[in-house]
């Protein structure tokens, strides 16, 4: 095969992300399968802004895959169990009232067969 | 073709875990293995790379031939997902990579004994700790590998693709962060794509969630483009697998490499290319092979479960294994030496020695670099 030895070998392999500490790398806990997360909906941003820092409220149509109706604001996504949240986890809402509706969001749907096998070959 | 006795460098560990490979050595067992080298003639490496090549084609067709014929299911794919897969096919998805292991001893032609085609690894050690083993060992001679730059060039390409479809994307990554080998091969490529100026984002396959309407990361944005190192085969039978159909996701690999990452893709390969020089005969029937010959699962990895099977020995076929003519590895010094030939963009982009003290190879079969002159 002719003219192809010049284009062998990269001429210059420089890495800018490898080699950090794991500790420096995304967190990669395993959720478990079936994790469901919430997030509530609001008639207006005043009544999000009860429950969460004005800019974890958020305007938008619900785009929920389940839940309890739409509204024109929305708070952030939290963990349905509070057995499952994590440090970072915004909660269900500081003022403890019940929302009038939700939109919910499913974790760990992939992954089951790589926590009992290993994945590549 | 020749192994040559090293003397590795002094501080050889220090060296590959400042590139990133921290799992060089497994249960006390070396897996990156630089007391000994491959040696090839420039002429050798012509036949591989033209073999590589060849047997891409060969793939490539083969995937078209059973995606117009519709006949998935000696694939063992469930039978949903069969337009989606074609459809991903008519839309010529891009890939990235792969990686063909290659029975090779210097003489006879490439025999292909399997192809890695949906999540290939051994990726960070051939692409760039033998690169950076070279410069300093061997540094007057070459080496088969532009596996860095053919990468970077590829996400180049997927990245302009995409800017056309979703201007402003972002690729996640996503991987079984759990198994170190897995995140740094994820790492390695999150690097690349980097390079090739994709905004990223890493993710453990578990994080993945699913709002209803689309796939989503930790901060609840929708993942647009993915590279996943995670086979489909399991993607398909786990609890999201069905939202696969409903989303406009692209990833890495495409829906239609799921063809080819099966072992049953060889007796299809053999049916077509019948004596091919870089096939081996193979069938989902033993007696339909003479002589000794290997027993393979269709899903296998790693050389799980892959069973040698004597001349005259007799088994109960099963559906879900191949057979395949026996292709002794080569062997140097009591090593058993395999050839992973590697395929990034339709391109032979460099290769990878795995050897090992037994005939077939496995996950803890020791990486070791190679040069030609």
């Amino acid at each position: 095969m002719n003219g192809v030895s010049d284009s062998r070998r990269s001429n210059i392999v420089m890495l800018s992300l490898i080699g950090l500490p794991i500790a420096t790398i995304a967190a990669a806990n395993m959720i478990p399968a079936g994790t469901q997360m919430r997030r509530n909906n609001y008639q207006d941003r005043a009544a999000c802004e009860r429950d969460y820092p004005p800019q974890q409220c958020e305007s938008g149509s619900s785009s929920g895959g389940g839940g309890t109706g739409g509204g024109s604001y929305h708070g952030p996504y939290y963990s349905a169990s509070r057995s499952t949240a994590t440090a970072g986890d915004p909660g269900p809402g500081r003022s403890g009232v019940t929302p009038a509706s939700y939109e919910t969001s499913t974790r760990g749907g992939f992954g089951s067969f790589g926590r009992a096998v290993r994945a590549v070959g | 073709m020749q192994r040559e006795i090293l003397a590795p460098r002094p501080d050889w560990p220090a060296k590959v875990e400042a590139l990133g490979l921290d799992f060089h050595t497994s249960d006390g067992e070396p897996y990156w293995w630089e007391a000994a080298c491959y040696a090839f003639s420039t002429a050798e490496i012509d036949v591989i790379e033209e073999a590589t090549e060849t047997l891409h084609a060969m793939c490539l067709d083969a995937v078209g031939r059973l995606v117009a014929s519709g006949d998935l299911a000696r694939l063992d794919i469930p039978r949903a997902y069969w337009p989606w897969i074609a459809e991903s096919w008519r839309r010529r998805d891009p890939d990235v990579y792969g990686r063909f292991d290659l029975a090779y001893d210097g003489v006879s032609p490439p025999k292909l004994l399997e192809y890695n085609a949906d999540t290939p690894t051994a990726l960070l050690e051939a692409a760039v700790v033998q690169w950076y083993w070279l410069g300093e060992v061997k540094p007057g001679c070459d080496q088969f590998n532009s596996l860095h730059e053919k990468l970077i060039d590829r996400w180049k390409e997927l990245r302009q693709r995409a800017a056309r479809v979703r201007p402003g994307s972002r690729l996640h990554l996503s991987g079984v962060f759990a198994e170190l080998e897995d995140r740094r091969t994820v790492e390695y490529m999150q690097d690349v794509a980097n390079q090739a100026g994709w905004p990223t984002t890493l993710l453990d396959v578990s994080q993945i969630g699913w709002n209803g309407h689309a796939f989503t990361d930790l901060s609840e944005s929708p993942i647009g483009f993915l590279f996943k190192l995670y086979p489909w085969e399991w993607m398909l039978r786990e609890k999201f697998g069905e939202h696969l159909l409903d989303d406009l996701i692209g990833i890495v690999e495409p829906p239609w490499k799921m063809v080819l990452s099966n072992k049953a893709i060889l007796p299809v390969l053999w049916e077509m290319f019948p004596d091919h020089p870089n096939l081996l005969p193979a069938a989902r029937e033993r007696e339909a092979i003479d002589g000794p010959c290997v027993e393979k699962p269709n899903y296998g990895r790693e050389g799980a479960d892959v069973v040698l099977i004597g001349e005259r020995e007799i088994v109960v076929n099963r559906s879900d294994r191949i057979y395949q003519a026996l292709a002794p590895l080569p062997v140097f010094d009591g090593w058993h030496a395999l050839v992973g030939s590697w395929i990034v963009g339709g391109k032979a982009a460099g290769m990878g020695m795995r050897e090992d003290r037994e005939p077939i190879t496995r996950n803890t079969s020791r990486f070791v670099p190679h040069y030609f002159v």
